[in-house]
């Protein structure tokens, strides 16, 4: 019995020891660590990730209005009535997204707008650099719009420039008019800015109450229209001795403070304060040159946030036609 | 002997039991385990529970970061915003809130997608490799289980998304005016009320058709032979980079978000440019049509806001003036570190060892019942613990990486780029709207659009930028006290800084950037909507955060716990009003909108449910009519909520603390303040889409039933002898009900009708006529003639054009004064006549608040 226990004790102990020296010898496979101080090398992958509360280039991004007005001129020759505009269309309506299909009508810009890419823009200066079209999309930056200043940089589908003054009947060398020839301008002026807000009293003071009513108005500063030398042009609102005509609309001038108020019957006809879904101011000056020589035409405008516009196109008058008419009349009665 | 025998069988038998044990362990402990590096690949999922880490990472630019393009990116309009832009360079440990140490080595973030999506394995079905994301989060409670994996893809990104081209940020455009435009020549889903149009025969450009009043004429409904849209032209850097032109559909009626389901409302303020004629005729190119009507087109509109993306980090500004300043309030994206953390150990702590020296002590003592018994535990405690160990190959392993600073980044898919899985744990949303991580129910997407504050709040903080005093706050909308605007600009001697912003410091601020007359177009041209915003408890950065864990009854905080108290009843009015209607109790909004949508249409969209206010009875869904009984019943509970959850902080309506405590620290409290604020929300809405039409012209003409009450009551007075006739109008006209006031001002006191009410009165749902207004005048007239009563829920003769009063009258007229004053006006209260003047001024202040 003793022999069997012991035999029975025996078996158990190996197996106790067996069992327990292959665990542990197993485990040392696993388990460098344990049993030879074997180190163990872990590669850790891990794609941390969090949402990232970030005010890097966040915030409130004050962007100013840097657009200069669009200026154009329709002018009207009173004698024969011939009629042609000057000007450049709006440089968002004019750009390459647009697709305009009229037919070609020098007094419609829109029509005149050619389909040649526009050309490379100096991005820091805003410059044309290239030939074609350089207007349109933003484009035309020029504080100044004059041909003489960009020869070709404004042509429009035919070739013509958008700034140079051709009437109908009127041959490549011949003067715009006759001394004291009435000519008529109808003057449009137009902003990137559909309006700009004032307060009833004109001022700008009740601006935290978003209930209390603002008045809209034409967003200028002020425009000048002038007829003057064509050697010494002009490009802002003071008027000179070499202003032949001059006037100007100024809304910081006391008493033409609603100048640009576009809800006034005196300064608005109703039916004029919207036109092509924009609103454009418009005027209209009549001036007669008194004497013949070459002369500018220039309208100045600046918009609420001070950036302004210069359009100046040459207007040649010539000797008064209508007296040597007279004088052959006159010659006929004296050749009796 | 026997009992001998007995122990010796008995330890046979135990002997056989633990052989039989050991062996079963050796042959187990066999098969898997080798010795070799151990690949720890899923460290993203290291709880199953818990969110993905919000890291209010403060970095060196402040919160209220304010700046000033300089002239040259006037000039050409493109503006390069370091907002765009994944940080590649190495970063400081966020956890430490040290200064920033790093150098920023940005590139666009259209490259860091590419650079993903191109390390993406081009088969799924091959061994996985390069950057592969979640499907989910995982199951919440089994953390063995494996998480479905996919590959990277554009759809993990943004559903819509055809190529990396798809993915921008977005910054959004403060005011529209200038930039819409129109093109009859196609149609793009943009039918609305507009002017009409005829051919100028002098220049042969359409031109506006005006009345011969003179004004403009309107097309009698909304009409869709017109495409309105938003225009942005093309642009060109200096380097070269050409972005735009950019179009996007006008948001003149309400759209549902095809990503995530939620409606977006119409944009007044656009409405209000088309009809009054200010959308300029623009004909389109071809390519350009084809985007707007097929829906491929860049400027969404989400949330109020029209969105411009930005390409490449640069962004195309518009420039129509009154559009001086657009606002990113703060970028919210989704970081990943990449880390690979190589560790060399000699600590083993596994639980097969515990298992293992378990078993060998209780072997050594082994009896043969007790070996029989241990011989199933250290069966059930050895495979367990080899199980677990076969999960978690090394307990260094376990541990949870809370930095950003362990290991090397950025090493990860490319010194592995075949064998190693690189997770992306994207965003539950790429909705411009504070979402809140994946939390395994929702499609991921990347967060590819920033967050904005409510135009309210915006109001604030661009005051507060002219008055130098920027209110910071934290993460959690807690006030860090007032500091100078950009101050934290000035701690990177580095910086390039804009020349305004140089003047800032000098306090130029006011005077350069924001002068008097700029000032007032920012703040009087519209916001993002004219209609004022839903009221909310909101308003802070961060709202209420994640929905707590801890019960009430587990709170020890005085304050909690007196506010739990206080508020049990509302909270179990609200349990169960959503477990009977909606099919949980603990049915939460968050920033889900369409859980609000979905509640809306409920209440909106039934019948077969009634209320009472006053002497008028409501049709309304069995859903609403609920909601206004619990409205009745908690009436009290709510309008304490309401009032005290608030309050003024630095201009803005925030959270007052200790219901934020309540709402951040108890599950219950952040289900009350969560709820409240979103019934308010689609009540609001709910009026004005559908209740005020519903209730004031469908169900019933108010118009017309205003206006043969008051004839009936005048009828009724002049009947009766002179001496009992200012009595008689007291009483039928009073403001105690039955009084015809009376019954008015129960309406206002109630909010589920009030709101209808006031939104009928203002004409503020779509399609209004003048018939609400009117009602508000007449009401307006009666309060007038009759005196308001002791208690004005809402003054209607405020709405009264002052010279439109009984002037003269005084506050209790007699007879004589009432009949003199009242002789031409009751009739007009009687017929409502138009052109009489009971039009009320500023009528949509009725909706408003204000």
């Amino acid at each position: 019995m003793c022999v069997l226990r012991s035999i029975l004790e025996s078996i158990a102990l190996l197996s106790r020891s067996a069992l327990f020296l292959g665990v542990l010898l197993h485990f040392l496979q696993i388990t460098p660590v344990i049993a030879g101080k074997k180190k163990v090398t872990i590669h850790t992958f891990v794609t941390e990730q969090w949402q990232e509360s970030d005010y890097l280039g966040a915030g409130y991004h004050v962007q100013w209005d840097r657009i200069r007005p669009n200026i154009w001129v329709r002018v009207h020759r009173v004698e024969g009535e011939v009629t042609d505009t000057v000007g450049l269309p709006n440089n968002a309506m004019a750009g390459q997204g647009a697709e305009w299909d009229l037919p070609y009508d020098r007094n419609n810009l829109f029509s005149r707008i050619p389909n040649s890419e526009i050309s490379a823009v100096e991005p820091d200066s805003g410059e044309c650099t290239g030939g074609g079209r350089c207007f349109g999309d933003w484009v035309n930056n020029e504080e100044t719009w004059e041909e003489s200043r960009n020869p070709g940089k404004y042509k429009d589908s035919e070739g013509d420039s958008f700034l140079t003054l051709t009437f109908p009947d009127q041959g490549g060398s011949e003067p715009h008019g006759q001394r004291r020839t009435r000519f008529r301008f109808d003057v449009f002026v137009e902003d990137n800015t559909p309006y700009w807000l004032r307060d009833n009293s004109g001022g700008y003071s009740d601006w935290d109450n978003p209930a209390a009513p603002a008045e809209p108005y034409y967003p200028f500063r002020w425009i000048t229209f002038r007829i003057t030398s064509a050697t010494d042009p002009a490009t802002d609102l003071v008027r000179r001795s070499e202003d032949l005509y001059f006037t100007e609309r100024n809304m910081e001038k006391a008493g033409d403070e609603d100048i640009f108020k576009i809800n006034d019957e005196r300064v608005n006809p109703i039916e004029k304060r919207v036109r092509w879904g924009k609103h454009i101011y418009s005027f209209t000056e009549s001036f007669s040159f008194p004497v013949e020589g070459l002369f500018h035409m220039e309208v100045n405008a600046e918009d609420m946030e001070g950036n302004g516009r210069n359009l100046r196109v040459p207007i040649s008058i010539g000797k008064l036609g209508g007296i040597k008419l007279q004088d052959r009349s006159t010659d006929a009665q004296k050749s009796r | 002997m026997k009992s001998n025998l007995r122990q010796v069988k008995l330890s046979e038998t135990a002997g056989y039991s633990r052989g039989a044990t050991w062996l079963f362990l050796l042959v187990f402990c066999t098969c898997n385990l080798s010795a070799k590096p151990v690949w720890n690949h899923e460290r993203w999922r290291d709880a199953p529970d818990k969110e993905a880490r919000l890291q209010s990472y403060t970095t060196f630019k402040p919160m209220d970061y304010f700046m000033v393009p300089t002239e040259g990116i006037l000039r050409h309009r493109l503006y390069e915003d370091k907002f765009s832009l994944e940080d590649q360079s190495d970063y400081e440990d966020p956890n430490s809130m040290g200064p920033y140490s790093g150098t920023r080595l940005d590139i666009p973030v259209e490259e860091y997608y590419q650079k993903l999506i191109d390390n993406a394995p081009p088969d799924s079905g091959g061994a996985p490799s390069g950057y592969q994301t979640y499907q989910t989060r995982g199951p919440a409670n089994d953390q063995a289980a494996p998480i479905p994996r996919e590959n990277l893809q554009l759809l993990n990104f943004d559903p819509t998304a055809s190529s990396v081209d798809d993915l921008h940020p977005y910054a959004s455009v403060r005011n529209v005016a200038g930039l819409i435009y129109r093109s009859d020549e196609f149609t793009c889903d943009t039918s609305v009320k507009h002017p009409e149009y005829e051919i100028d025969p002098e220049t042969s450009m359409s031109v506006e058709v005006r009345g011969s009043d003179g004004n403009l004429v309107l097309s009698g409904s909304a009409q869709a032979d017109i495409c309105y849209f938003l225009y942005l032209p093309r642009v060109k850097s200096s380097d070269g980079v050409e972005i735009g032109p950019y179009v996007g559909r006008a948001q003149v009626q309400d759209t549902v978000d095809p990503v995530t389901g939620g409606t977006e409302p119409k944009h007044n303020h656009t409405i209000e440019l088309i009809e009054n004629g200010l959308a300029p005729f623009l004909p389109l190119k071809n390519e350009l049509q084809s985007k707007l009507t097929s829906g491929d087109y860049k400027i969404r509109y989400r949330h109020g806001r029209y969105l411009v993306p930005q390409v490449q980090g640069s962004l195309l500004l518009p420039h129509n003036g009154a559009n001086i300043l657009y606002n990113r309030r703060q970028a919210d994206r989704v970081y990943h570190h990449e880390r690979h953390e190589v560790k060399v150990t000699s600590k083993k702590s596994s639980p097969i060892w515990i298992a293992i020296v378990v078993g060998v002590l209780t072997l050594g003592v082994g009896g043969l019942i007790v070996g029989a018994i241990t011989a199933a535990v250290v069966l059930g405690a050895v495979g367990a613990g080899v199980v677990t160990a076969l999960l978690l190959p090394n307990d260094e392993s376990s541990r949870t990486l809370s930095g950003t600073s362990a290991g090397i980044k950025g090493d990860f898919a490319d010194a592995h780029p075949n064998k190693i899985y690189a997770y992306l744990a994207l965003q539950a949303s790429n909705d411009p709207v504070e979402a809140p991580f994946q939390d395994g129910s929702q499609p991921k997407f990347f967060a590819v659009a920033p967050l904005y504050l409510p135009d309210d709040g915006e109001r604030s903080m661009l005051k507060q930028a002219r008055e130098e005093s920027i209110e910071a706050l934290d993460a959690d909308g807690n006030p860090l006290g007032s500091r100078p605007v950009n101050s934290g600009y000035f701690d990177q001697p580095d910086a390039a800084l804009p020349a305004v912003n140089q003047e800032i410091s000098d306090g130029e601020w006011k005077t350069k950037v924001f002068p008097d007359p700029r000032w007032y177009q920012i703040m009087k041209n519209p916001g993002y909507n004219h209609a004022p915003p839903p009221p909310t408890l909101g308003g802070t950065l961060g709202g209420l955060g994640a929905p707590p864990l801890t019960k009430c009854a587990d709170s020890a905080d005085s304050e909690v716990v007196d506010l739990c108290a206080d508020f049990q009843p509302l909270m179990e009015a609200l349990d169960d009003y959503f477990d009977l209607h909606f099919g949980s109790k603990d049915y939460t909004f968050g920033t889900n909108d369409g859980q609000k949508t979905q509640v809306k249409d409920v209440w909106t969209g039934g019948s077969g449910g009634s209320f009472t206010v006053g002497s008028r009875t409501f049709d309304a869904s069995a859903e609403f009519s609920a909601f206004a009984d619990l409205y009745m019943n908690q009436r009290t509970l709510i309008d304490k909520l309401q009032a005290e959850s608030t309050v003024q902080q630095g201009g803005q309506t925030v959270i007052a603390p200790k219901y934020k405590k309540l709402a951040q620290t108890t599950s219950e409290g952040y289900l009350l303040l969560d709820r409240i604020q979103a019934l308010d929300e689609v009540l609001y809405q709910a009026s004005q889409e559908t209740l005020a039409e519903k209730w004031f012209v469908n169900d019933q003409d108010e118009k017309s039933t205003l206006g043969g009450r008051a004839g009936n009551s005048v009828s009724t007075c002049q009947a009766e002898p002179p001496a009992n006739r200012d009595a008689c109008i007291d009483t039928e006209f009073g403001a105690t009900a039955p009084g015809l006031l009376g019954d008015y001002y129960a309406l206002e006191d109630f909010p589920p009708v009030q709101k209808a009410f006031g939104c009928y009165t203002a004409g503020c749902y779509q399609g209004a006529g003048p018939d609400g207004p009117q009602v508000l005048g007449i009401l307006a007239h009666t309060e007038d003639l009759i005196g308001p009563g002791p208690s004005i829920p809402k003054q209607y003769n405020l709405y009264l054009d002052p010279t439109e009063k009984c002037a003269g009258a005084p506050v209790n007229p007699t007879q004589y004064d009432r009949a003199v004053c009242m002789g031409g006006k009751a009739q007009q209260i009687i017929t409502g006549n138009p052109t009489q003047p009971n039009t009320p001024v500023n009528p949509e202040r009725r909706f408003s608040g204000e």
